[in-house]
């Protein structure tokens, strides 16, 4: 049986990228992501096979993201604030460049719609089509065309914004 | 940056985000007492209203004062009623594993729908107190409750109690549309993505 901070440790930073990508307000983004843990951390009592975890983690926190985005329609639009990149062996050049990269991209994240975004982010988070499947409960084949579309919806997007 | 496929970099690009899950996991046990509070906080009140009402009962009985009587009827049956609900939506609401986010957005809709039918049902509940007050006072002028200071009082803090009810139940109505046209937008998403994957 894993502890609170087992779960904080081993999926911690995936369910932080994956609260990011629905979230630009760095409060509320916080919020999100102890939201995510608290009912991944409810729900493991119900995990039947341990080496699921993951899947089972990034269903639970796909579940309650699209749920905080339902919840907080009335809020007005707030600044999206970068987070600070490691800086640890990368040159300042290397970081400033790496930290508008991946602001971009999330950026991009962001703007693909829900569907397209959630195979997005598990794919991101190196998960299988088997895996994504699991955790959105889409067919396999469906999950390709999602992947496909999703790929060329944010291609597009880096485009406009580059 | 861009080639023919780009995930590899869109990975280590994604990866690079930094997450602070220690501030986090400093915070997670302040989120796990709230929670833990709140469903007290409901049983709690629950207890309170139950213990009221049958102290309301048991004076109304000894001393055939009709106010005391409505007061035992509200405590005895509407606020426990209250409680219950309020603790069943909350552990139910916590229950994640066993939806998909279109079927997390499904059940969004029908909360909306329902909370929609619940607001109405508050709605009328703070106008029945107000006409409680307005009961009371027709009591008041037939001679069967005696005029006196605290009924005043109390009837001052039960007209301020219905009057701030309605206005909160107009915000919320308002805000609850707003979540389910936004359900509804992002279903439709989905459904546009299962049409394209047919036609595919």
């Amino acid at each position: 049986m894993n502890t609170f901070e087992e779960v904080i440790d081993e999926l911690g930073p995936a369910l932080g990228r994956i609260a990011a990508s629905y979230e630009r307000n760095a409060a509320l983004r916080e919020e999100l992501l102890q939201e995510i843990l608290f009912a991944v951390f409810r729900s493991l009592p119900r995990l039947k096979e341990q080496a699921k975890l993951k899947t089972y983690a990034f269903r639970i926190a796909h579940n309650c993201c699209v749920d905080h985005v339902v919840r907080h329609v009335a809020l007005p639009p707030t600044e999206d604030v970068q987070a600070e990149l490691p800086s640890d062996g990368f040159t300042p050049e290397q970081i400033l460049l790496g930290h508008e990269r991946s602001h971009r991209l999330v950026q991009a994240v962001r703007r693909l719609e829900l569907p397209y975004r959630q195979v997005m982010t598990l794919l991101l988070e190196d998960m299988s089509y088997s895996e994504i499947w699991e955790s959105l409960g889409i067919s396999v084949a469906n999950v390709g065309v999602r992947v496909n579309r999703a790929k060329t919806l944010l291609k597009e997007f880096l485009h406009d914004d580059g | 940056m861009m080639t023919d496929d780009p995930l590899a970099e869109f990975r280590a690009d994604w990866h690079r985000q930094n997450i602070d899950v220690v501030a986090v996991a400093e915070n997670s046990g302040r989120w796990r007492r709230r929670t833990r509070l709140l469903i007290v906080a409901d049983v709690a009140t629950a207890l309170v209203a139950l213990g009221a009402g049958i102290m309301f009962a048991l004076t109304a009985w000894t001393t055939h004062d009709w106010l005391f009587g409505l007061s035992a009827f509200t405590m005895l049956f509407v606020c426990p009623t209250f409680a219950v609900l309020l603790i069943r939506t909350r552990r139910r609401s916590m229950d994640w594993k066993v939806k998909t986010p279109e079927g997390t957005l499904q059940y969004a809709l029908a909360r909306t729908l329902a909370l929609s039918k619940i607001l109405r049902i508050e709605f009328w509940n703070g106008v029945a107190l107000l006409c409680f007050v307005g009961l009371v006072w027709v009591c008041v002028w037939a001679g069967l409750i005696s005029r006196n200071c605290p009924l005043v009082l109390m009837s001052g803090i039960w007209i301020a109690i219905a009057v701030t009810a309605l206005l909160w139940v107009k915000w919320r109505a308002r805000r609850n549309a707003m979540e389910r046209k936004q359900c509804e937008r992002l279903l439709a998403k989905y459904q546009e993505a299962k049409a394209l994957e047919r036609n595919d």
